[in-house]
């Protein structure tokens, strides 16, 4: 199986640990980068040394936000193809019907039990598998 | 009495005696009369075709005045008709017209005939009638005069008429003599006749004003559209025309009138007389001129708020209307005690329209300042004779000044001076004084209107205050709760890890434990998701109204929630269709069958759901048999984080998002609960 590349974009340690955790859990060996913000994940997406295949990204983060990542994300010619997912504990409906217009490739609520999110991610990792995606 | 009869009788008596006197020259001449006779009835047999068609009475008579043929018409006139009884023209004479019948008569057997004999004659019914008569003699073969013919013409009603021609005239005359309106009668626009009003307008008489070219009356500045009209009259164009022009009375003072020129026409169509109807509207013109003033004032009032835009206004369009030398408005300095100029018109004002050596008077000195002190306008004719005059720029002989006054207090003075003496009149004091509170009105509602700006601006201010706090509230709400959700996902993940990593360790009690910590985490979560949902029930932006179908709902409903066995859920088949955000109602439904849901405590639990069709609302109940809810707490229920349960079970939210929701679609909740029996809400939503 091929390996895929994910961007993790998270101020939360925690919730880092927990994506890693539960990627080792569910034993996905895919590579992950990771970014404690939005001005952070464009430095190195901007480097293009290594770009990722898909993007997961919290809304509520200092600095740049999520919001505000994904409008510098798509304005880029070559970055706006990375599929970006939304992963957040806000289901507010203005948030995802901003990300959305922005062209996001998912909104994924964080569940409050562990167990859950877990499952979640196996269904993402899951589904980014069986995609096409691109190798830039 | 007797005497009257007596000689009523002694008339008869004479009157019987002619009679016979007659009769017997009638007896006399006998053979003559026979012969008479004769000839006469051949030559009326020529008349009778001719008595047949003419409209006109006809009569013919014999020398001694008894009518021996008279037509229908005849009969219809006089009442008599001859073949009933006799007639003698004689007997119907009108008294008074006897002696000149008799000349008449006299005068026709001389000349052979008369034409246009009018008398008056009794009819049958004692009416009297104006007649006309043609009359010529019949003469028979030999040329002896056998009788006469006679047309005899009805002109009663036009004798009536001409007495009234004459009598209208004569009222005419009285009318056109007294009229205020100047009446001239013009030929070839050369006066021929003239009105006492329009003699007394020019100051001459009728003799001096015969013969005068109208033009020669009046000022030039109309002459050229005069003549226009006139012209346009001649061609016949027009019948008539007016015009406002200025006529030079003797003394050489002028006044202004209105003129309207009448063509009066002949048969032809040809102008023969020109009637002139001359007003005099100086007084008039004052009094519009007055009005306008007023109405141009009112009308550049508008929009104006301070009393130093006003004053502007006030000096120009007083003083150019009103033709004033100057015009100025001064403005009451109460720190100061002083009035200042701060509009003015005249000499007091230079091309920028600035005022030229602006002066401040004193409260109390001076005219001005006088009236600012007593608040009474004065007019004054002749300011040499006032001690209180103050030369401005130069002394002018006559003043006008008038305080403007807002709530019994002297805002400001205006105030205008004239070279000549008493130049103003009580027509202009009268127009400043309407001036003044047309001034004050305006800046009373200038007031009104900027208080009413600024509370509605306060208002307004407020709104968006309101607006400003709902959106932060939501916002907040927001941020919070993801600031809030974070860390309890945090926890459950490193109580997850901690499981995980000293699985060996833990015993049952600690899970246990762990479980109960977990628990909670659910509590606090579903706490924040309540609080976020209530917060955003408001949000307009997310409202959809779209057609729910209740039922449809209801079925959902029971697909999400577990509605436990022992519990029968029930709704009518013919739920209505609303109009409404389906996920509201949906999670107003919800909330309230999961309550009960949660509350029912008997071994068969039923909930139930009805609905009732209102004049602009639907109004559901929901009902269950569970603990019911005591009365005390009817209204806590429905505010935010009340709840009445022990277990922790519920966080308080779902009934206030209810009532949210409800209110949001213009309704109401209510309940009606017996405890230990069970408790049915009822809601209204508007259609």
């Amino acid at each position: 199986m091929e390996n895929l590349s994910f961007l993790f974009i998270e101020d939360d340690e925690i919730e880092v640990l927990k994506f890693k955790k539960s990627m080792k859990k569910l034993g996905f060996t895919h590579r992950i980068l990771e970014a404690k913000n939005g001005e952070e994940a464009l430095e190195i997406l901007k480097k293009k040394e290594e770009l990722p295949n898909v993007i997961l990204l919290d809304l509520n983060m200092p600095k740049m936000n999520g919001l505000e990542f994904l409008k510098e994300l798509k304005e880029d010619q070559h970055l706006r193809y990375i599929p970006a997912i939304i992963v957040t504990t806000s289901n507010n409906h203005q948030d995802m019907l901003e990300s959305y217009k922005l062209g996001i490739a998912g909104y994924i609520i964080k569940p409050l039990r562990y167990e859950d999110y877990i499952r979640k991610i196996q269904r993402v990792v899951d589904y980014w598998m069986v995609n096409e995606v691109i190798n830039f | 009495m007797k005497e009257t009869i007596q000689s009523l009788k002694q008339a008869l008596q004479n009157e019987k005696k002619a009679r016979e006197k007659a009769e017997e020259i009638l007896l006399h001449r006998t053979s003559e009369l026979l012969e008479t006779r004769e000839a006469l009835k051949a030559k009326t047999h020529e008349y009778d075709v001719f008595f047949e068609n003419i409209l006109d009475s006809f009569i013919v008579m014999d020398t001694m005045g008894n009518v021996i043929k008279m037509n229908d018409a005849a009969v219809k006139l006089f009442g008599y008709d001859i073949k009933e009884e006799e007639l003698n023209v004689v007997n119907i004479i009108y008294r008074a017209d006897f002696e000149y019948a008799m000349n008449s008569f006299a005068k026709l057997i001389e000349e052979g005939s008369f034409t246009n004999y009018e008398a008056r004659i009794y009819t049958k019914s004692k009416e009297v009638k104006w007649v006309q008569i043609n009359s010529s003699l019949i003469h028979n073969e030999e040329g002896r005069i056998i009788a006469a013919q006679g047309v005899v013409r009805d002109i009663t009603s036009a004798k009536e008429n001409a007495v009234s021609f004459e009598e209208q005239r004569e009222q005419l005359a009285a009318i056109v003599d007294n009229s205020t309106l100047g009446i001239v009668l013009a030929q070839d626009r050369k006066i021929i006749k003239t009105n006492n009003a329009f003699q007394k307008l020019m100051q001459q008489s009728e003799e001096e004003l015969q013969g005068i070219p109208l033009g020669d009356l009046s000022f030039e500045e109309a002459h050229e559209e005069s003549k226009k009209y006139y012209d346009q009259m001649v061609a016949g164009d027009i019948n008539n025309y007016s015009l406002v022009e200025r006529y030079r009375r003797k003394d050489g003072t002028a006044f202004l009138s209105k003129t309207k020129v009448t063509a009066v026409r002949d048969s032809k169509g040809n102008i023969k007389y020109q009637l002139a109807l001359i007003e005099d509207v100086t007084e008039k013109n004052k009094r519009r001129l007055i009005l306008n003033t007023l109405n141009n004032l009112t009308r550049s009032f508008i929009g104006k708020l301070t009393i130093h835009d006003i004053a502007w206004e006030i000096a120009n369009v007083t003083a150019h209307d009103l033709g004033f030398e100057d015009c100025v408005v001064y403005i009451v300095n109460k720190e100061e005690k002083v009035l200042e100029q701060i509009a003015g018109y005249g000499a007091k004002v230079d091309k920028n329209k600035e005022i030229i050596n602006k002066i401040y008077i004193p409260i109390g000195k001076g005219i001005v300042g006088h009236v600012a002190q007593t608040g009474k306008a004065e007019l004054i004719g002749d300011t040499s004779k006032d001690e209180r005059y103050v030369v401005d720029d130069k002394r002018r002989f006559s003043e006008i000044t008038v305080p403007i006054i807002i709530n019994r207090e002297v805002v400001g003075i205006i105030d205008s001076e004239n070279s000549a003496k008493n130049f103003f009149s009580k027509e202009h004091l009268r127009l400043l004084k309407n001036v003044a509170n047309l001034v004050s009105i305006q800046l009373t509602n200038a007031v009104n209107l900027e208080r009413t700006i600024e509370a509605e601006s306060q208002n307004k201010e407020l709104l968006e205050n309101l607006k400003r706090s709902n959106k932060e509230l939501h916002d907040f709400a927001h941020i919070v709760s993801h600031d809030l959700k974070s860390p309890l996902r945090s926890i459950n993940a490193l109580v997850s890890w901690f499981q995980e990593d000293y699985e060996e360790v833990l015993d049952e009690g600690a899970n246990e434990t762990f479980d109960k910590l977990n628990n909670k985490l659910e509590q606090m979560d579903a706490l924040i998701d309540g609080i976020l949902r209530y917060s955003s029930v408001n949000d307009k932006n997310i409202l959809v109204v779209q057609k729910v179908k209740v039922k449809e709902v209801l079925e959902e409903i029971k697909t999400i929630l577990y509605i436990p066995e022992h519990i029968k859920f029930s709704y009518p088949e013919n739920l209505p269709t609303i109009r409404a955000d389906k996920t509201r109602v949906k999670q107003l439904f919800q909330n309230l069958i999961s309550n009960a849901i949660n509350y029912i405590d008997k071994e068969e639990g039923k909930i139930e759901v009805k609905f009732r069709e209102l004049k602009q609302h639907w109004k559901f109940s929901i009902s269950d048999n569970g603990v019911g809810i005591s009365k005390a707490y009817h209204d806590k229920i429905f505010k935010i984080f009340q709840t009445l349960d022990k277990k922790g079970k519920s966080t308080g939210i779902g009934l206030s998002i209810v009532k949210k929701i409800v209110e949001l679609y213009g309704g109401e909740i209510y309940l009606e609960s017996e405890e230990g029996k069970g408790t049915t809400f009822f809601f209204k939503i508007k259609k």
